[in-house]
């Protein structure tokens, strides 16, 4: 059975990329989501296995949407993308107790690393 | 002496070539004389922080178009999509400029989210440095005008 994927990012090209990366993999897209309120709905309604959450959003941003949803589940395996990707960033997303903070454009053969990463968790 | 705002110009001029070409498949060339034309759509970024800045680009018609295509190769329903994929763009490229800013001067500074079709820039008179940079592609022209002022500059 595929592992689930829920993409949180206003933008769909990080969404589509996304799919084109996964189809035919281990894994699924199964839900986007263009704000961090929408993907803390669509986590409670989808369960996805894995979310993949971009920093810089309308609304709340992506490092309060992981706060909310590690308050709620510190299982929850996320992962954060963003297209700044500084150490002082990186060590916001640590202070979460999140591991993975990937720089955009995505690259293809990071996001697999990444995800095997994450399911040694 | 180190000339910083030189320093800030030629991190934004190396980020953008660099990543650029990443995205869209073609390079982006630093075009040292000034562009004039006529701009076919304006983005507008902010940075916010311990390096604050207003970012403002323009875009002739034909870079535009390329960047959207690109941008857009593996989605159906393209058009109404348009302005997202051009600030995604305009996001990432920055996005990675202000990554190298941030590090090299161990400072923390964010982006806001891109405002696609803007008509002017609005707010540079707020900021008292200036560095325009101009871009040229075998597609067409961009040009970044950016005010900004740092703690650290």
């Amino acid at each position: 059975m595929k592992k689930s994927v829920l993409v949180v990012d206003d933008s769909p090209f990080v969404y589509y990329q996304l799919k084109d990366m996964i189809d035919g993999s281990d894994y699924e897209v199964i839900g986007s989501a263009k704000s961090g309120e929408e993907g803390i709905e669509m986590y409670h309604e989808l369960k996805p296995d894995v979310i993949i959450l971009d920093i810089i959003m309308p609304g709340i941003d992506g490092l309060e949407t992981a706060e909310i949803l590690l308050k709620e589940n510190r299982d929850i395996k996320i992962i954060m993308l963003s297209s700044l990707f500084d150490a002082n960033l990186m060590n916001e997303v640590k202070a979460l107790g999140l591991r993975f903070l990937l720089p955009k454009p995505l690259q293809k053969d990071v996001l697999f690393a990444t995800l095997e990463m994450l399911e040694k968790k | 002496m180190r000339n910083v705002h030189e320093d800030v110009c030629h991190m934004f001029v190396n980020s953008f070539t660099s990543v650029s070409e990443e995205i869209t498949g073609f390079s982006l060339e630093y075009n040292e004389k000034e562009n004039e034309f006529q701009s076919a759509q304006n983005v507008k970024i902010q940075s916010v922080g311990t390096f604050r800045a207003s970012l403002f680009f323009s875009m002739d018609k034909d870079f535009e178009q390329a960047v959207f295509l690109a941008m857009a190769k593996n989605i159906s329903a393209k058009e109404e999509l348009r302005e997202l994929l051009i600030g995604e763009f305009i996001n990432i490229i920055s996005g990675h400029a202000l990554t190298r800013i941030n590090n090299l001067a161990g400072k923390s500074s964010r982006l806001t989210v891109p405002l696609v079709g803007v008509s002017c820039w609005d707010d540079k008179e707020k900021f008292p440095k200036r560095c325009t940079v101009c871009f040229q592609s075998v597609y067409g022209k961009m040009r970044m005008d950016m005010g900004y002022e740092c703690d650290f500059c």
